[in-house]
């Protein structure tokens, strides 16, 4: 049995697995948990394997992980050779992809919220969870910026890190809950940079760049 | 000298201002090739315009509604010299003329579909839309080289109050304390900002653009070729305005000079 992960095709938590997964050219299969309108991940079958009723949920074996930044740090270690998703060789550099994990989870509580409200109807206080997804994009744009002076594209280097894939969708995503990247020129450039990734996949609401197409320019 | 006279003598007179003059939207470096974006602009008419630079380099702005069903051009993509409705392919050149429509490949679309263009330059590393042709462009020279854009939740009027009492940095991190800084030159669309100690001379280029009632785009440009760390210290300057623009009136004297934002 190889690695099953318990899917779900609009969940922007889930696309960091299947992205990181395809970026790594790992096989996997998927299971589909109907999140919406079933609400199946609240139910006991799922919460029988994931007790928080989260996705996505990665099995691999004995192991089971549910939180989605841990299972791209599990990812990378187990399956990049070149050390370069996730390295942890450099103290100053592990903690801070580390640091980023964790804004990630800021990112799907602010823009990702927003994003359930406009798409799903989920019940919030939808103009406060733009304001605060403003203020974590501000920070993403501010750190963008001085990497962009630095002559590095990603969130802690040249590289990109699991770091990037985390931080990558409820951004790519936030015009889906009102939040727009008018204000955000270096988020803009980051987004493209690693759409440009060889073997990145889509999601819906996160096209392929045109160029990166078969079927580009006729 | 970057320019300044020219700045000055630009001035402020009533036809410049308004919808007619020439607004900044976005450094040139930000809008890169077969970039999309979208641009407000605070005017009479407020305008909602699509931004784009073709393959070749081109740069064109159109209202942001797709003719066909009104999606925004925004949304799409850059195909070659055209710019692709992402909802149904329609393909508009830079004139905004539409040259192909997916669904009829082989109707040559008829000429009165189009998107509304407006008057685009790309001028000193700064790209300014325009709605008015007969309005030439009379925009500042300055040579600088492009820090960054920060929108800021406060009215145009208020931030040029502001910067006249700001101070900024001249060196890297907590190398030196942030010097006072004045401005030198002034027009309509923008304005510099220097400071000057024995040890050191910086000129910051401000292009303003209106967003939306009580928010606004400030373009900053900086003297060329500074060092990476006065640049990370300028950018975390422009962090530290804004707080103190946005959070101006909430608090009641509690500028701290010696932070290197507002003098009290």
């Amino acid at each position: 049995m190889g690695l099953q992960l318990y899917d779900y095709i609009l969940s922007g938590s889930a696309y960091k697995a299947r992205l990181l997964m395809a970026l790594l050219g790992v096989d996997y299969q998927p299971v589909a948990i109907d999140f919406h309108p079933g609400g199946e991940h609240k139910k006991p079958d799922f919460l029988a394997i994931n007790p928080a009723g989260t996705l996505p949920v990665l099995v691999d074996g004995d192991l089971t992980l549910c939180d989605s930044q841990a299972i791209l740090a599990y990812l990378a270690q187990k399956f990049d050779p070149t050390d370069t998703w996730f390295p942890t060789r450099d103290p100053g550099v592990t903690g801070r992809i580390l640091q980023w994990l964790a804004f990630a989870g800021r990112l799907t509580d602010t823009a990702g919220a927003a994003r359930l409200h406009d798409m799903l109807g989920r019940p919030l206080n939808i103009e406060k969870a733009r304001t605060n997804a403003h203020m974590v994009l501000r920070e993403l744009e501010a750190h963008l910026t001085e990497q962009g002076f630095r002559g590095d594209n990603f969130l802690t280097g040249s590289n990109p890190t699991i770091a990037d894939i985390a931080c990558f969708p409820y951004t790519a995503l936030s015009p889906d809950g009102g939040i727009d990247h008018d204000d955000y020129p270096a988020i803009r450039k980051w987004l493209v940079a690693i759409r440009r990734l060889p073997g990145f996949i889509e999601m819906p609401g996160i096209h392929r760049l045109h160029d990166m197409r078969d079927e580009a320019d006729a | 000298m970057y320019g300044l006279l020219k700045l000055m003598n630009a001035g402020l007179t009533e036809n410049d201002q308004g919808s007619d003059g020439w607004v900044p939207v976005v450094l040139s470096a930000d809008l890169p090739v077969a970039g999309v974006m979208r641009a407000q602009i605070d005017a009479t008419q407020p305008l909602d315009l699509v931004v784009w630079r073709s393959r070749s380099g081109q740069v064109s702005a159109f209202d942001n509604r797709c003719p066909h069903r009104g999606m925004r051009l925004s949304f799409g993509f850059v195909r070659g010299e055209r710019l692709s409705c992402i909802y149904h392919g329609w393909q508009y050149g830079e004139d905004g003329a539409c040259r192909h429509i997916p669904a009829h490949p082989d109707m040559t679309p008829p000429a009165s579909i189009g998107a509304n263009t407006y008057l685009c330059r790309e001028y000193d590393g700064v790209i300014w839309i325009s709605q008015n042709a007969d309005n030439p462009p009379d925009l500042p020279t300055f040579g600088g080289q492009g820090l960054r854009s920060l929108s800021v939740n406060r009215d145009e009027a208020d931030l040029r109050k502001l910067l006249a009492e700001t101070c900024i940095p001249l060196s890297g991190a907590g190398e030196t304390a942030p010097a006072e800084a004045s401005i030198i030159a002034e027009n309509q669309t923008s304005l510099v900002l220097e400071s000057t100690t024995e040890a050191a001379s910086l000129q910051l280029m401000i292009h303003f653009q209106k967003v939306t009632p009580g928010k606004t785009m400030l373009h900053i440009q900086t003297n060329p070729d500074l060092p990476v760390d006065l640049r990370i210290s300028l950018s975390r300057w422009a962090e530290r305005f804004r707080w103190s623009a946005e959070n101006m009136g909430t608090m009641v004297n509690s500028w701290d000079a010696s932070a290197g934002e507002m003098r009290p």
